[in-house]
């Protein structure tokens, strides 16, 4: 189990402690092995990161910056945010205007037409063996004999 | 750059002379692009997430208000910026290249540590960076902004717009999670 005092640790090191605090924590690393062990750790993490590399941008960075701005500026008309924010918008509402005007179509010729309407989703219409079918050719054969 | 000649610079750029912006890029380039490399640990991501912070500064600066300092605003764009570089898209991750070292680096040895002590503290620059890689995002921020930059509580706060008990709990976090991350790495070495 972690030692409770251990969040102020970080503070400790940071000198970030009051000075009652400070005195405080420091009597009672003294009898806690943990926090004790927890304080070298940190320290030699510190010095780790002391020693870690600094790093400077890549020659020419600035002009690079400064092309790259020129160029989205020139490719940016004067208003442009509001312009896209508007060209999106009624892009965006074209496409929902599409979808609705051909879904309606869609729907409109799906439907069945007065009068013939229950004949449309009749099981009746569909042939259980077309007379082109093997089915229908071995039916014909055998009505045929029947008949004789 | 004086206080003064900033508010100088952000004056004349407002009025319309934006060529004076590349004063600021030259003036901040270098710790904008080192808080990158350390946040995304890669040269051609940093620098990708750099020119992105100079960009986005340039067009947000007619906004800027002095409330804060430039470089408080400007180390702001830099962490999100680098918070949503790291959620880059799963296939441009695959066609990442991945160099090891880079040459623009600052040289802090004074004088010649012997092979062994050179090897053995490569591997544990190699175990935090690795470590820190492991961090949220959140807490890599705040781990960078006070270790490397060397910032206070105050300072961190006030460029992540984050309350100061916040900034003491991620800190603690951030450490107690790289100490047990670079336990686990030396313990596999």
């Amino acid at each position: 189990m972690s030692c409770s005092k251990r969040p102020l640790l970080s503070q400790y090191i940071d000198s970030a402690l009051s000075p009652e605090e400070k005195h405080t924590f420091e009597a009672h690393m003294n009898a806690c092995p943990e926090c004790g062990r927890a304080l070298g750790e940190l320290e030699a993490l510190r010095r780790l990161f002391a020693a870690s590399d600094r790093y400077k941008a890549p020659p020419g960075f600035s002009t690079w910056v400064m092309a790259n701005i020129g160029a989205d500026t020139a490719a940016r008309p004067a208003g442009f945010p509001l312009f896209v924010k508007f060209a999106e918008g009624m892009v965006v509402l074209a496409m929902v205007i599409i979808g609705v005007l051909s879904g309606s179509l869609l729907i409109s010729t799906l439907q069945p037409k007065a009068g013939n309407g229950s004949a449309l989703f009749s099981l009746e219409l569909f042939e259980a063996a077309p007379p082109d079918s093997v089915g229908g050719a071995y039916l014909a054969m055998t009505e045929t004999r029947h008949e004789k | 750059m004086q206080k003064s000649e900033e508010r100088e610079l952000i004056r004349r750029f407002k009025d319309g002379d934006t060529s004076v912006f590349e004063r600021i890029v030259l003036d901040y380039q270098d710790r904008i692009y080192n808080l990158c490399r350390h946040m995304l640990d890669d040269p051609h991501d940093a620098e990708d997430a750099a020119q992105d912070v100079f960009i986005k500064a340039y067009w947000n600066l007619k906004n800027f208000t002095h409330d804060a300092s430039l470089y408080t605003w400007l180390y702001r764009i830099a962490v999100n910026t680098c918070i949503d570089h790291q959620r880059k898209p799963f296939f441009e991750s695959l066609f990442k290249w991945s160099p090891e070292g880079e040459a623009q680096t600052i040289d802090h040895a004074s004088e010649a540590p012997s092979p062994e002590r050179l090897f053995a503290s490569k591997q544990m620059a190699q175990a935090l960076q690795k470590s820190l890689k492991k961090l949220s995002p959140k807490l890599r921020a705040v781990i960078i902004l006070k270790e490397v930059e060397e910032l206070s509580y105050e300072e961190i706060a006030e460029m992540l717009d984050i309350s100061l008990g916040t900034v003491k709990s991620r800190i603690y976090r951030a450490r107690d999670e790289l100490r047990a991350l670079m336990k686990k790495f030396t313990e596999q070495s």
